[in-house]
């Protein structure tokens, strides 16, 4: 039974890649609304990197869309200028793909780690000054590297991503997130944003740990937009503006921070909206709106803000007589 | 059990310590050695600095000048949780739990410094992080327990009773090991009835987890019962030191608190 219970979400992922292949297969969604999953996905995980800093953590961060930039392009000049597809047998493309998407993440994070030290070391909303300045400074970067495109963008990125790759990508980091959360560390984190004073009377370094989840937080948006980029095939730096970012916070709040079941149902809820209200053309971004100001008015908590999901929640077992209200 | 020896060295000898906020001198030269064991209390009417002092002795203050000597070590200029992990723990005068987690996550917090498994084990939730988090639970619960405290183990801290609100602080700082623990205020807002089941658990916790207690307290009842030795404190500076009887009938105290010519009952 305790088997079953944890490999249910594993097995629940793998059913839903089977049925939407299946009714791929049967024309029932068309490749465009398999699209459109993916992107929900990957901006699934972009929230929840995001949620670990402003929901778990408490801090603030407002420029999301920066590091899913530095981990698509970083994963992009990989498999374009320095592998292309062109000098690889077949075989190894995937796994050079999987090595960029990677290093895409791996080098967020360290971008992640060198604004956070110094601004995280402040309280207050240091971080959210320079966490949106540096999305800008990231794109007026970019538009500087002739090599990435320059402002033409980048092109001719080989298009290795797909529903697969999303989905394990998609798993994998709810999984790794869960368990960090529900770790010393997480509970750590989780600490800093209840009360920072409090938590350091309690023996945690507030200062690491809010640059740890900082950290965390911008390599999962790097590897979001590695998968991204070779979802597309093509970047360019406007994508990835301030705008953006404030997209990722709405998914967010809207689905309730602190909450990665909220995480998942805000991106996933606001990816597909706006696509559902396209026949609406022009009134589109309004109903949008509305629906937006109306949660806000009854649920300022968001969705499932507060709540998760059980199988998001690692069981502990008591030991006898301690079992309680559990 | 037996006395503490007054002969052993001080758990905690603080010398000279004082700190000024801007031209304000919150606290001047205050002085005081704590052998192992020792049940202390620190008084004085309001403003005179006593909780500044703890701040201090935690290091959410740094001191201009003076010395913080803990078990030898002087911990002055190292941060907050430093103080933690060498055995200092406190509670706060405005309850400052972890509101919106469990009473047991607020315990398992305090537990924080004592884990010690790494990162990437973290991350993919290996066999030795499980059995750790079972374990942690489980010495979280005996705490509760022994603080008649594991029914409101999976209750949210703000929807707690005040009261109960006050013991949980005292058991998450007991969560953390200390050496040392400071309470500030653990009677504020307490009835007479509370305030004895207060007086005693603090000297059985005192027993139990053989710690050296230092408490704030206004109620003088109540530290007058359980502590062997007070210092007093006004404006900053320290005008009185030494035993509850001594302490009732020196005109220096009587003044701080009843201006001239009051008398202690």
């Amino acid at each position: 039974m305790d088997t079953l219970r944890k490999y249910l979400p594993i097995l629940g992922l793998a059913a839903f890649y089977v049925l939407v292949m299946a009714l791929r297969k049967a024309g029932v969604l068309t490749s465009y609304y398999v699209q459109i999953l993916m992107f929900a996905m990957i901006n699934c995980m972009v929230t929840l990197g995001l949620n670990l800093i402003n929901g778990f953590t408490g801090q603030f961060s407002i420029g999301q869309a920066g590091f899913v930039a530095v981990g698509g392009y970083t994963s992009a000049a990989v498999t374009t200028l320095l592998l292309p597809s062109s000098v690889l047998v077949p075989a190894l493309r995937p796994l050079v793909f999987l090595v960029s998407v990677f290093i895409g993440g791996i080098v967020a994070g360290i971008f992640g780690y060198l604004i956070g030290k110094p601004s995280l070391r402040l309280k207050g909303d240091y971080l959210a000054i320079v966490t949106l300045a540096f999305g800008e400074i990231i794109r007026s970067l970019i538009r500087l590297i002739p090599q990435v495109g320059g402002p033409r963008g980048f092109s001719g990125i080989p298009r290795y991503s797909n529903l697969l790759w999303i989905v394990l990508f998609f798993g994998g980091t709810i999984w790794v997130l869960r368990n960090y959360i529900y770790s010393s560390f997480g509970r750590a984190c989780i600490a800093c944003r209840e009360d920072e004073l409090a938590a350091g009377t309690m023996g945690v370094d507030t200062t690491k740990y809010k640059v740890m989840a900082f950290t965390i937080g911008s390599a999962i948006a790097g590897v979001a937009g590695g998968l991204l980029a070779h979802l597309l095939g093509y970047l360019h730096p406007d994508q990835f503006n301030y705008l953006k970012s404030i997209d990722f916070l709405v998914y967010l709040y809207a689905g309730g921070a602190g909450s990665m079941t909220g995480s998942i149902m805000g991106a996933t809820l606001l990816t597909i909206l706006p696509e559902m209200l396209r026949f609406l053309s022009g009134w589109r971004l309004v109903i949008y709106g509305i629906a937006l100001v109306f949660l806000m008015l009854f649920r300022p908590q968001g969705i499932y803000g507060g709540k998760e999901l059980p199988f998001l929640i690692p069981k502990i077992r008591r030991p006898e007589g301690y079992e309680g209200g559990q | 059990m037996t006395t503490p020896q007054e002969t052993s060295r001080p758990i905690l000898d603080v010398r000279n310590l004082s700190i000024a906020f801007g031209g304000l001198k919150a606290v001047t030269n205050f002085t005081l050695s704590l052998p192992e064991g020792e049940l202390a209390g620190l008084i004085g009417p309001n403003g005179a600095g006593k909780t500044t002092v703890f701040n201090m002795l935690t290091g959410i203050y740094a001191p201009t000048e003076g010395e913080i000597l803990f078990r030898g070590e002087n911990l002055v200029g190292k941060p907050t949780h430093d103080y933690t992990i060498r055995g200092i723990a406190r509670t706060f005068q405005n309850i400052r739990l972890f509101k919106n987690l469990s009473a047991l996550d607020n315990i398992k917090i305090a537990r924080h410094p004592r884990i010690t498994y790494g990162l990437v084990p973290a991350f993919l939730r290996s066999r030795s992080v499980t059995e750790t988090e079972r374990q942690v639970e489980e010495e979280c619960l005996v705490l509760l327990e022994k603080l008649n405290l594991l029914p409101f183990a999976d209750t949210l801290a703000t929807n707690l009773p005040y009261g109960i609100q006050r013991r949980l602080e005292i058991a998450r700082a007991l969560a953390t090991s200390p050496k040392l623990l400071l309470l500030d205020e653990p009677a504020a807002g307490m009835n007479p009835q509370e305030v004895d089941t207060l007086a005693d658990s603090i000297t059985w916790i005192r027993k139990e987890f053989q710690v050296t207690i230092l408490l704030i307290e206004h109620h003088m009842q109540l530290v007058m019962e359980i502590c062997n030795r007070i210092s007093v404190l006004n404006f900053g500076v320290t005008i009185a030191e030494g035993q509850s009887e001594d302490i009732k009938n020196d005109p220096k105290v009587i003044e701080a608190y009843l201006g001239k010519g009051g008398k202690v009952a």
